[in-house]
């Protein structure tokens, strides 16, 4: 068996793959939040907890209707619905104002949707299990890949071919691009905004709960979920550029493969060059900050992100 | 926003809020309610904690999401002083200080090269990368985070006795808040505040933006989160202690009751 790394080619493989399968999820993500960001200008922290509710929603309806799909069409549903709500209540009154206080308003939501999940499913993690008929691997050259994720990374491109279409060819999405960049004219010209920008947000709504729903099987669903992934959206965002649907998804793309291949192969990187003892404190350390210390790189030489949306 | 004028009441205000403190320890003795003089404690050391924040975010508009990092940084570096047997608040509080400051003007030097939300969202990556770092150093208590073994001695004065801790913190919040009035009304508070209203105009008049803005942040870094974290680390001792166990650690919990602190900060700033 080959190495690279002192990893054998196969483990190579399937982290690789486990990068992708992170990757794409990252995508659906962030790609709502890239357009709720991008477009309608607002640091939305209650993506998270809008990701989190969702797969709660998710989780209730699949077992309610014994169906993953049913469940996982409800939660979306449900999800757009509150995400509806919200927008008709708070954050309508939120894109005029500066950042800080979106980021307090929703960082409030934050808070407000861990206590309420808690309240009606309790703190323990919710079950989800994935369809029967994909539970199985599938072999692919060789190699034996979960079948489920395979379906994760065909939502991720869907979804980004879905948002490219809509946002850079559709006339809706040139609405909303024309919105963002000046809302008074576009106004003057007869396009109904404020309706666009409900739209905007619902949809981003929903990709948040179709995130939660679709990871709900592999990790658990529970309260504060939303927190580290929101994180690693904005990660997401920043890196790929503010507003730029192709930047969300390289980002992610690139997100994805650095963490999980961070993980796999430091720490036997290290041990090949530290002593024994500083390689198992440092491996973990680094591993996890790697994605942080690469969006710092990315900011200090382009301060702007990779794909810089406005020029 | 114009500058910094504090409102008549507010002198009063706070030399009537310091007398009440003063007396504070003594009445609640008397009640026999020993127990809120650790409160009040905690809540010293919040505010000392919000008015540095107010310095960056408040005076300099900076909108820093990883200030908790220097929280906890001066915290780890109190608890492994004390670990190693200095127990010398006056050696302590003053490395504490220093090592949260530098590491906020390292964190400062890069972030600051970025705008509006860029920065808020790399100063939150430093937080998360400081919360990584910590929790993996298994050598500091990773994940379980770093025992106490006591409390600081301040010149000679053992702060094991809640009362004496309870001073020490309200010295350092009056010290800090007049610091920073003062600094308000000189010329580098007036420079931070005009750029905080008009960077470009600033630039022009020739003031070095990106220097001044650093000095600030730092500052914030520096002045009161090391102060406000040693006695911070020394209080988790107290309350902890009955569970035999003592712990500090840079959590996330500290991060939110930092945003918190932001909120009570935005107004008064």
């Amino acid at each position: 068996m080959t190495e690279i790394f002192g990893v054998p080619i196969q483990a190579l493989m399937g982290q690789l793959m486990l990068g992708l399968v992170n990757g794409s999820f990252y995508a659906i993500l962030s790609l709502g939040l890239a357009v709720i960001f991008g477009m309608l200008n607002i640091v939305n922290f209650a993506h998270g907890a809008l990701y989190m509710v969702g797969a709660y929603l998710v989780a209730a309806a699949a077992q309610a209707a014994d169906s993953f799909w049913i469940g996982l069409g409800a939660g979306v549903a449900g999800a757009a619905l509150l995400g509806l709500l919200l927008e008709l209540s708070l954050f309508r009154q939120l894109y005029k104002r500066d950042h800080l206080s979106q980021v307090l308003a929703t960082f409030a939501l934050i808070l407000i949707a861990n206590e309420a999940v808690r309240i009606i499913w309790g703190a323990q993690p919710v079950m989800l299990n994935p369809p029967d008929a994909l539970s199985g691997p599938v072999e692919i050259a060789g190699f034996f890949y979960p079948a489920y994720r395979l379906v994760i990374i065909a939502f991720g491109l869907a979804v980004a071919g879905l948002l490219y279409l809509l946002v850079a060819k559709s006339r809706v999405g040139m609405w909303v691009r024309a919105g963002a960049s000046n809302r008074e004219i576009t106004e003057a010209l007869g396009i109904n905004v404020q309706g666009l920008f409900t739209a905007v947000f619902v949809f981003g709504a929903a990709l948040c709960a179709l995130a939660g729903g679709l990871l709900g099987p592999l990790l658990a669903v529970q309260v504060g979920m939303g927190e580290s992934v929101l994180i690693l959206a904005f990660v997401v965002i920043i890196i790929g550029g503010i507003g730029s649907i192709r930047g969300a998804l390289v980002g992610s793309l690139i997100v994805g493969s650095v963490d999980t291949l961070g993980r796999a192969l430091l720490p036997t990187l290290l041990r090949a060059t530290l002593p024994a003892d500083a390689a198992s404190t440092l491996g973990p350390a680094l591993a996890s900050i790697l994605i942080y210390l690469l969006m710092a790189g990315i900011l200090f030489f382009k301060p702007q992100g990779l794909f810089p949306a406005r020029a | 926003m114009a500058f910094y004028r504090p409102a008549p009441y507010q002198k009063p205000l706070a030399i009537a809020l310091l007398l009440v403190m003063l007396v504070l320890p003594n009445v609640l003795s008397a009640f026999g309610q020993e127990f809120y003089i650790g409160f009040a404690t905690r809540i010293l050391i919040f505010a000392l904690a919000a008015s540095s924040l107010n310095l960056v975010l408040g005076f300099g508009g900076m909108f820093s999401l990883g200030h908790a990092a220097f929280f906890g940084t001066g915290a780890y570096v109190a608890a492994i002083c004390m670990g190693n047997g200095i127990n010398d608040a006056l050696l302590v509080f003053p490395l504490a200080m220093g090592v949260a400051g530098l590491f906020a003007l390292l964190v400062g030097a890069i972030s600051l090269r970025t705008r509006g939300v860029y920065f808020i969202m790399i100063t939150l990556a430093f937080g998360q990368m400081a919360y990584y770092l910590f929790v993996s150093a298994r050598a500091w208590g990773g994940d379980d985070g770093l025992p106490l073994v006591g409390r600081l001695n301040f010149a000679g004065v053992s702060l094991n006795d809640d009362t004496a801790f309870f001073y020490a913190a309200l010295a350092c919040l009056a010290l800090s808040i007049v610091f920073m009035g003062r600094l308000a009304d000189a010329r580098f508070g007036r420079v931070i505040q005009a750029i905080r209203e008009n960077e470009t105009r600033m630039e022009a008049l020739g003031y070095p933006v990106f220097r001044y803005r650093l000095v600030a942040f730092a500052l914030g870094g520096v002045n009161v989160f090391g102060v406000a974290v040693a006695p911070e680390g020394a209080q988790d001792w107290r309350t902890s202690s009955s569970n035999g166990r003592t712990c500090v650690r840079s959590n996330s919990n500290y991060s939110s009751s930092c945003r918190r602190c932001g909120i009570c900060t935005s107004i008064y700033g």
